[in-house]
């Protein structure tokens, strides 16, 4: 897997497809993000095949502007949902980017509850299968219990907002959570639970689920299952799913037409 | 008011509604049942924008959070959209957030979305009416009665 | 000084020469008011002159109009206001025209001026005066129901805001002793010393506008008008129905206080009757009857309602259904009969109605109040001197086909002074006269006009929020029902609020001068006005905010009347409360308001007319003459439109001939270009700047620049395709058709006629009245009796709708042996085949439904006019609406009848509802008007509620760009921001809502300010 891994980084970079490739590297033990132009640099053979995550496409995102042509990036399905989303937010020039695919492993999968370890064309191949979902306990609560299922994480809530920082797609410059008039400034706890369905909110059609906030979340709040289940609904009541595709367009990024408003008259 | 945050069955007195207007259709639609001296239940307070389309899902979750009952959104009828396509964005947007607040344990039925003209004073009137008892059989939100609260049980 | 008063200017010497840029209006009503301030957008200094001591006219004095039920007051107040502080109209009261003198361009006008003995500069209208005055009078705003004093402000809106004396009765002029009122008078306003003075005065046009009189009813004694106390005229009851009025709005009788339960209306009082030698129909009444009866219910759900009709003429835009649903669904009863005679039991006062009904049988009924639906009558102070004619009824004579035009060159008229009609029929008039004014005087545009200077804005940057509040009584509107004392006190608590006061009428004359006074006194930054409606009334808050020196958008509006006192009137307190909370949600939001720059943006000085018939022509040949280019685009190969196949207009004159006048002129001038074949691709732009692509049909297309669109793209005969074998037999023919048949040479004599009307109309598919077929009818009809004497012609009707003077052509009609046969709403007659003959079957309501059948060699339909079927493809080009039954649907039907509410987009003709070709030329020339008051501007200023992007914020996502329903978002590649276009901006915060950086904001919605709202509304139920 390693090899085939380097392999195709030196490909594309000798076949020119790419002037500049972003992967993961391990250095003395360490996880560092590499951007080489050269197919001879040493650090592609240490180039990380494991199973840490890091939000490739935002890097990717960053260092495009210093990459002459197209820079290829070493990453997972994830990371092609995200760079689709990024497209969308005008944040990423897709034109300009070239995955360099590689699946998932079947611990990871399962442990992520992943239904799509493997993206498309992956540079190496190997078996996985889709992992069962994860368990979303609050889906089977009654309104009020679920409530307080989600007040009682809430409230644990440190206001680091690590999963803000963390999120790829988190790319506004001035950040709807720390707006006074909304959630509270710099007030600890935020108010809640106003200050989770905000970002819920927003992430309902662009959110493509690669778990890193929940990671990120020091007060362990089930980030994850929040979003997940605004985006299920979302995908229900819409028929759309973020990140799947860089060619559809959220519902609610166009006007559309009257007669695609739904039951509601 | 301040001695009312136990939860009471039909609190008829103590629901705290607030509506968003758009001023072309609904809020006109108000006008019109006042000019008409039609009679509606006094817990609603209103917010008049120009068109439903400045509505923010973010009001909407902020009005909860700051204890209201229920919440209304009221526009033109898709068509009439003074801005045209304005509400189209209402219609989306409010329909799906009536579904998501349920993911997030508030009832759907405390997020009203209305379509009421300029001509239908009598028809918001009964929104009005209908949308408070619907909150009085729910109660008031457990959001309004102290977090701490909920978040215990 | 005070900007706000009648004032009396030096007026600037015009050149010599060129027609003198200053117009007179004569009457100070609806009409007067709209053309005063049409003419004054259109650059003409304006004298607006009226017989009494206030504008305001009959509408200042109703309660609702028809058929929406506006409150009429409320719409007109902003724009008596509006008339009040424009410096180019100066309003003369107490005045009468003397003489014309002079030509077109150049008249000299003489007034008589009645002395006021209160000086309006001093007075402050404060009322101390009428408390003191000693001589109790019936109040004429209250239709003399109401008592009053001698000296009195007329009316809480009245303009000028000041009080008057009336001599007559004043007891220092009648006994010579008194002078209570110069005593009490703090203002030292009162000068007994005012003489009636001659004034003289240099315009180039006038209109007259003077509206109607009353028809008084003493003169039909049967119905005991004067005599029985429970017997009052229509006017009357509007005053009791008003809520400012003598009972505030109860639905009481006179005699002794009881409220109404069995109410009578009686229609055609001193119309439709030539004993009385009113042989016109007043063409109102019908309708205010029924909105009365609406009003009555609305005020008293016990009342029941009873009008006695002869045929009830809702032939207006949506009158129709404002009818059906006021007798389906309100329980409003509706009688034919004609009453003959009122009699009064003696000891309850109660009434006793003797009507025929429509059997012939007579009927007697008793009532607890009978109303008068009294007409309207020729106006006073018609005289001789003002140089124009009268026709046979007495009221203003004009042209033939621009019935704004009087017998006079320069001297237009508009309004009930012409012919009976209602609110925006004498609104559309006005306009129209206001085009035709600037026809003849364009040359002296913006020559005598003195500009506004309002003071420089004052920088409120870095001040804290110094919030003034008033909280408005309306009267009892308010007042009555929310504790306002209480409210004051509690806004005075708010947090910003450095100053909160009470008031009668916030929306007063002098209230705004005490306005700008307390902004003065106390510093103010924000103002915040708890009163009624911000859609009517915001507007002239602002205006005042602006003469005080600060930015309009400083303002904020609590709506504690139509959404608080209104709909909670039997839970005072909880009204009370709620005011509380609304007033603190409108101060919030007003702490964080920010001054707004409104834009400006160039005017492209021409127009597009869209419709090249008898309306597209009238509107371009209009605003060609005041001296603006035009391009006239149709889509056939040919002008004339619908016109093109009549021959005889209602008033019989000869349609062909006058259209091939009108298009010979739209050939010659000049500055019409006219594009046949045309259709419009594309419309984009704005008001000021609009660009149009039109295509032919050959493909080839012209891109159009204008500042203006007139919408005339006509409407379209019904076909009645299966109804009454038409098509299938030849015998079969509209009305269109027999008026070809009548001018054939050698047609062949029928021995009978057979009429149907309301083919396709009032019926469940086309559920409006086409409001010509039965003046066309009967038109034909009498031709028919012309030609072939021996011809016997039947009418089958429902409701014969000849308003206005046509009356006299229906009384023509049955008087030469026309026979008019009545058919029921829900069962039209049939028609059959006997190969001779046609044999018409039709239920005779007058014989309860029995059945009579007529022979008939020609069975004539009269078809009603529809929609025109492009309009649903021009609509959202055009980003305007229909109305529900497919005609395009105006800004307001009152008071804008031609305007659209997209900006510089306006309409006339058929494409707004059926009506006549004399209609359609006024309104197309109104519409010209309304069009010029965007063209005459060279700068457009655009609103200050758009969106903004704040760069700095902005994450370059673009979802705005993709969300305005107006395409103002642009997304600058460089910077990588979107940027909002702001004259193509209309402020709806689509794109606001969508941008989670918050980078998008609209000004004067923003988030943090609606938000503050809503914690408001929090914070206030908490504490
Ligand atoms: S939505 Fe907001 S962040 Fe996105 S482009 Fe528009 S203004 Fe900028
Ligand atoms: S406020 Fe409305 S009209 Fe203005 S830019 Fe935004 S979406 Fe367009
Ligand atoms: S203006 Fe009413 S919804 Fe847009």
């Amino acid at each position: 897997m390693k090899e085939k891994v380097a392999g195709a980084i030196r490909q594309a970079l000798e076949s020119g497809r790419a002037g500049a490739v972003l992967f993961l590297a391990e250095e003395e033990g360490k996880l560092i993000p590499r951007l080489v132009r050269d197919a001879g640099d040493p650090a592609i053979e240490r180039a990380y095949v494991g199973d840490k995550r890091f939000p490739a496409s935002a890097f990717a995102a960053i260092s495009l502007p210093a990459v002459d042509g197209v820079l290829a990036v070493v990453g997972r399905e994830c990371d092609r949902r995200m760079m689709n989303e990024l497209a969308k937010l005008n944040h990423l020039d897709l034109e300009r980017v070239l995955l360099l695919g590689i699946p998932c492993s079947q611990e990871l999968a399962d442990a992520c509850g992943c239904d799509h370890p493997v993206p498309p064309e992956p540079v190496a191949e190997a078996e996985v299968r889709p992992a069962e979902a994860l368990d979303a306990p609050s889906r089977s609560m009654d309104i009020p219990e679920r409530l307080a299922y989600w007040m009682d994480h809430f409230s644990r809530c440190i206001r680091c907002y690590g999963c803000r920082n963390s999120c790829p797609l988190c790319v506004c410059k001035d950040c709807a959570l720390e707006r006074e008039e909304l959630a509270g400034k710099d007030c600890f706890p935020p108010d809640i639970p106003v200050f989770h369905i905000i970002r819920a909110l927003d992430m309902a059609d662009r959110c493509i689920d690669c778990g890193i906030c929940e990671l990120s979340c020091p007060a362990d709040i089930p980030l994850r299952e929040l979003y997940r289940e605004v985006r299920g609904l979302f995908k229900e009541h819409f028929g759309y799913e973020p990140g799947i595709s860089a060619e559809d367009r959220s519902p609610l990024s166009f006007l559309g037409e009257a007669a695609d408003l739904g039951a509601h008259e | 008011m301040a001695e009312a945050n136990g939860r009471r069955n039909t609190a008829d007195e103590d629901i705290r509604i607030l509506a968003f207007l758009c001023n072309w259709c609904s809020y006109a639609g108000a006008d019109l049942a006042g000019v008409s001296r039609l009679q509606y239940p006094a817990q609603v307070l209103d917010v008049r924008v120009m068109c439903t389309g400045t509505i923010s899902p973010y009001f909407v979750i902020k009005a909860f959070q700051e204890g209201m009952d229920g919440v209304i959104v009221a526009g033109c009828h898709i068509g009439d959209c003074h801005y045209l396509k304005g509400n189209y964005m209402t219609a989306k947007r409010f329909q799906f957030l009536q579904r998501a607040l349920e993911v997030f344990g508030i009832e759907k039925e405390r997020l009203r979305l209305e379509w009421v003209s300029a001509a239908e004073g009598e028809k918001f009137a009964n929104l009005i009416r209908d949308f408070t008892r619907t909150i009085s059989e729910l109660g008031p939100s457990p959001l309004r009665q102290g977090r701490k609260e909920v978040a215990v049980r | 000084m005070s900007a706000k008063k009648a004032r009396k200017k030096e007026q600037p010497a015009p050149d010599s020469g060129s027609p003198i840029g200053a117009a007179l209006v004569v009457g100070g009503g609806v009409g007067g008011i709209q053309a005063s301030l049409d003419l004054v957008s259109l650059g003409y200094r304006v004298y607006l002159t009226d017989s009494g001591p206030s504008i305001g006219g009959v509408m200042g004095m109703l309660d609702k109009t028809f058929p929406t039920n506006e409150c009429s007051m409320c719409i007109l107040s902003p724009k008596m206001v509006e008339v009040a502080s424009n410096d180019n109209i100066e309003v003369i009261t107490l005045a009468d025209v003397e003489e014309i003198a002079g030509e077109a361009g150049d008249f000299t006008v003489t007034l008589r001026v009645r002395p006021r003995y209160v000086d309006v500069e001093k007075c402050t209208g404060c009322g101390d005066c009428t408390a003191k005055c000693p001589v109790k009078v019936p109040n004429p705003y209250d239709a003399g129901l109401g008592i009053t004093r001698n000296i009195r402000v007329p009316f809480p809106q009245a303009v000028p805001g000041a009080a008057f004396i009336d001599p007559a009765t004043c007891r220092y002029f009648t006994k010579g002793k008194c002078g209570n009122c110069v005593k009490v008078c703090q203002a030292k306003a009162i000068d007994f010393e005012q003489k009636e003075e001659m004034r003289q005065l240099k315009v180039g046009a006038v209109i007259l506008a003077q509206g109607f009189t009353p028809f008084d009813p003493r003169l039909k004694p049967e119905y005991g008008y004067g005599v029985f106390p429970n017997v009052i005229t229509s006017l009357e009851f509007e005053r009791i129905l008003g809520a400012n009025g003598p009972t505030s709005g109860h639905v009481i009788r006179p005699s002794d206080g009881k409220e109404v339960r069995k109410l009578a209306f009686v229609q055609c009082v001193g119309s439709r009757d030539c004993l009385v030698n009113r042989g016109y129909c007043s063409s109102v009444c019908c309708m205010y009857a029924t909105k009365q009866s609406l009003i009555a219910k609305e005020h008293l759900a016990t009342v029941e309602p009873t009008i006695f009709y002869i045929d009830i003429r809702a032939y207006g835009k949506d009158f129709e259904r404002y009818y059906q649903n006021a007798a389906a669904r309100h329980g409003v009863r509706y009688v034919r009969g004609l009453v003959s005679g009122i009699r009064e039991r003696q000891r309850t006062k109660d009434l006793l109605l003797r009507y025929l009904d429509d059997s012939g049988c007579m009927q007697e009924e008793e009532f607890d109040m009978v109303v008068l639906s009294i007409g309207l009558e020729p106006p006073r102070g018609l005289t001789s001197g003002l140089g124009v004619g009268l026709n046979e009824h007495g009221f203003l004579q004009s042209d033939k086909f621009q019935i704004f035009q009087s017998t006079r060159e320069g001297v237009m008229v508009c309004g009930a002074a012409q012919e009976p009609r209602d609110i925006p029929d004498t609104v559309t008039l006005a306009s129209a006269a206001a085009a035709r004014a600037s026809q003849i005087i364009h040359a002296g545009r913006n020559t005598l006009l003195t500009r506004t200077e309002y003071p420089p804005e004052r920088d409120v940057k870095g001040e804290e929020p110094r919030v003034g509040v008033i909280i408005c009584r309306c009267g009892s509107n308010i007042g009555g029902f929310v504790d306002v004392p209480k409210v004051v006190e509690y806004a005075r608590t708010l947090p910003g609020v450095a100053w909160a006061e009470e008031r009668i009428y916030a929306c007063s004359q002098d209230a705004q001068e005490w306005i700008r006074q307390k902004v003065r006194e106390h510093g103010l930054n924000r103002l915040v006005v708890a009163s009624c409606t911000p859609r009517t009334h915001q507007p002239l808050f602002q205006e005042t905010l602006r003469t005080a020196g600060l930015n309009k958008y400083l303002y904020e509006m609590a709506n504690i009347r139509e959404h608080c006192s209104w709909v909670h009137m039997q839970e005072p307190e909880k009204a009370t409360r709620k005011a509380r909370y609304l007033v603190r949600m409108a101060v919030e939001k007003a702490r964080l308001l920010e001054p707004l720059q409104e834009g400006e943006s160039e005017v492209i000085p021409r127009a597009l007319v869209l419709g090249g018939g008898v309306a597209g022509m009238n509107a371009a040949l209009s605003l060609a003459r005041s001296g603006f280019p035009v391009y006239l685009v149709e889509k056939e190969e040919e002008l004339g439109g619908l016109a093109r196949s009549i021959r005889i207009s209602q008033k019989g004159e000869d349609v062909q001939a006058y259209l091939r006048d009108l298009i010979g002129q739209v050939e010659k001038e000049e500055l019409i270009s006219v594009f046949l074949g045309h259709r419009v691709v594309d419309i984009g732009g704005y008001v000021g700047k609009f660009r149009t692509l039109v295509r032919d049909s050959e493909g080839r297309e012209s891109l159009l620049e204008h500042g203006a669109i007139i919408l005339a793209t006509g409407g379209r005969q019904h076909r009645p395709a299966e109804d009454y074998l038409y098509g299938k037999d030849e015998r079969v023919i509209t009305q269109w058709e027999l008026e070809e048949r009548l001018e054939e040479e050698g047609a062949e004599a029928p021995r009978s006629v057979v009429m149907i009307q309301c083919v396709g109309s009032r019926d469940d598919r086309r559920p409006w009245c086409s409001k010509v077929c039965c003046t066309e009818a009967v038109k034909n009809a009498l031709a028919v009796k012309e030609r072939w004497p021996q011809a016997q012609v039947y009418v089958l009707y429902r409701d014969i709708r000849t308003y206005g003077f046509r009356e006299d052509l229906y009384r023509r009609a049955r008087e030469k042996g026309v026979t008019f046969i009545r058919f029921a709403d829900d069962v039209s007659p049939t028609v059959n085949n006997l190969g001779v003959k046609l044999q018409v079957a039709v239920k005779d309501a007058a014989l309860g439904g029995e059945t009579v059948y007529l022979d008939a060699d020609l069975l004539v339909l009269s078809v009603g006019v529809e929609p025109n079927p492009d309009n649903g493809e021009l609509a959202p080009m055009l980003k305007v609406p229909l109305n529900a039954d497919g005609f395009f649907l105006e800004a307001h039907m009152k008071l804008r009848p031609v305007d659209f509410s997209t900006d510089g987009v306006f309409l006339c003709g058929l494409a707004h509802a059926p009506k006549s070709i004399e209609e359609s030329v006024a309104q197309a020339v109104a519409a010209a008007a309304r069009a010029e008051t965007v063209l005459a501007k060279d700068r457009i200023i655009t609103e200050g509620v758009v969106a903004q992007v704040d760069e700095s914020s902005c994450s370059g996502c673009r979802t705005c760009v993709a969300l305005c329903p107006f395409e103002a978002i642009t997304f600058d590649e460089t910077k990588g921001v979107a940027r909002v276009n702001t004259s193509l901006c209309k402020g709806c915060g689509t794109c606001t809502a969508a941008c989670t950086a918050g980078a998008n904001r609209i000004q004067g919605f923003r988030f943090d300010q609606i938000i503050s709202q809503i914690v408001a509304a929090s914070k206030a139920w908490n504490d």
